[in-house]
């Protein structure tokens, strides 16, 4: 009886062990599959998704900054308290509002290559997503331009100019144009 | 259930870990982040999310979508797996749990660093513009007719340090759990 109950418990405790050990090699196993399907379900998700196209699945679609560039026109001249000031019509095709925080140019005159002042556009200018703004540059121009208006220009009503050194800062970004921004012809103040 | 048989670091490191997965599902918070100018462009990025905008275009890579899917599976697998461990860590199968667990939080970042590194190395091997893994730099394009100066800055966030507190504790847990299912030293018979 004695060796019969024995057998009993070493067989039970064979079961046992077998048992824990199935179970351990259960949860290995269970783990290695859940390890490998996490990486292998969505990278073959994606290639069945894209299959048609896997192209698609890398490279992203143009986006809109690079298809679409700001326009900036010139509109008109105007004169208030002896200066004069030119308007630009600015339209921002981005999804983002812009600020332009400053203008800064320079002003020729096309005929003699000479430097008649400055114009800028000190306050910021806000213009929203897809919508146009008016910008206004304040010409200021300096004792070289008076000499040249009276030498050069002496009985003439208008000068030819244009903006060279453009520099246009928007965010923090700072745009220099190295064409130059034709005005055409202005008055001579 | 006896105080010391838990495993206090894996349930910290299993807490973060998760913490970091719900984080990027709900906030697409970034581990890294790359800002362009003022506000006009920004990259958000971890191993878990990715968000790049330029002038309010979102630029959408879908391989990068289902590689953070990959990776929010695994670090939520592996913070579940790690948390019910940590309060049976004596079970036949807690150390399998615990295998499985503990290193994906170090992987993921591990990855991720590398990823960060070879990027920025190879846009200044292959593009005349230096981007800093941290810090700030100017990007000067030339075009044209006209020459753009883009201010940059770059930087680890928070959640990275997190990530690294994550990664540590998980591997603690490891060495932890030696500790606390060792048997108990056996007493001399007299």
């Amino acid at each position: 009886m004695d060796v019969e109950y024995r057998k009993k418990d070493i067989r039970a405790l064979l079961n046992v062990s077998l048992l824990k050990e199935g179970k351990r090699v259960h949860t290995k196993w269970i783990l290695l599959i859940i390890s490998i399907a996490i990486i292998v379900c969505p990278i073959g998700g994606a290639l069945l998704a894209y299959r048609d196209d896997l192209q698609a699945l890398v490279v992203p679609e143009t986006p809109e900054f690079i298809s679409e560039t700001p326009e900036i026109t010139y509109l008109d001249q105007s004169i208030s308290a002896n200066v004069i000031k030119l308007r630009f019509k600015f339209v921002n095709p981005y999804s983002a509002n812009l600020t332009i925080s400053s203008i800064d140019a320079e002003i020729f005159c096309v005929e003699h290559d000479v430097i008649l002042g400055y114009a800028n556009e000190t306050a910021p200018v806000a213009i929203a997503s897809k919508a146009n703004a008016i910008i206004t540059l304040a010409l200021n121009f300096n004792t070289q331009a008076e000499t040249h208006f009276l030498t050069q220009h002496a009985g003439e009503t208008a000068v030819n100019v244009e903006l060279r050194n453009l520099e246009v800062e928007v965010q923090g970004v700072k745009i220099r144009y190295t064409q130059a921004v034709g005005v055409g012809s202005m008055p001579i103040p | 259930m006896e105080f010391r048989k838990i495993n206090w670091f894996g349930i910290a490191g299993g807490i973060i870990t998760l913490m970091l997965v719900v984080l990027a599902l709900a906030y697409a918070s970034p581990w890294w982040q790359l800002t362009i100018a003022e506000d006009l462009g920004q990259a958000n990025i971890s191993p878990l999310s990715y968000n790049l905008t330029i002038l309010g275009s979102q630029i959408v890579i879908p391989l990068i979508f289902f590689l953070n899917l990959a990776c929010q599976l695994s670090l939520a697998a592996s913070a579940i797996a790690i948390l019910i461990y940590s309060v049976i860590p004596d079970k036949s199968f807690s150390k399998h749990l615990l295998g499985f667990a503990y290193k994906k939080p170090l992987i993921t970042l591990i990855i991720f660093l590398i990823s960060i590194f070879a990027v920025t190395y190879s846009v200044q091997s292959i593009l005349p513009i230096t981007i800093p893994v941290t810090g700030a730099s100017t990007i000067t394009l030339e075009m044209s007719d006209t020459t753009m100066e883009v201010p940059i800055t770059t930087g680890f966030t928070w959640v990275f340090w997190l990530a690294i507190i994550a990664a540590i504790l998980c591997v603690v847990a490891r060495f932890y759990h030696k500790k606390i299912v060792s048997p108990p030293p056996k007493e001399k018979k007299t």
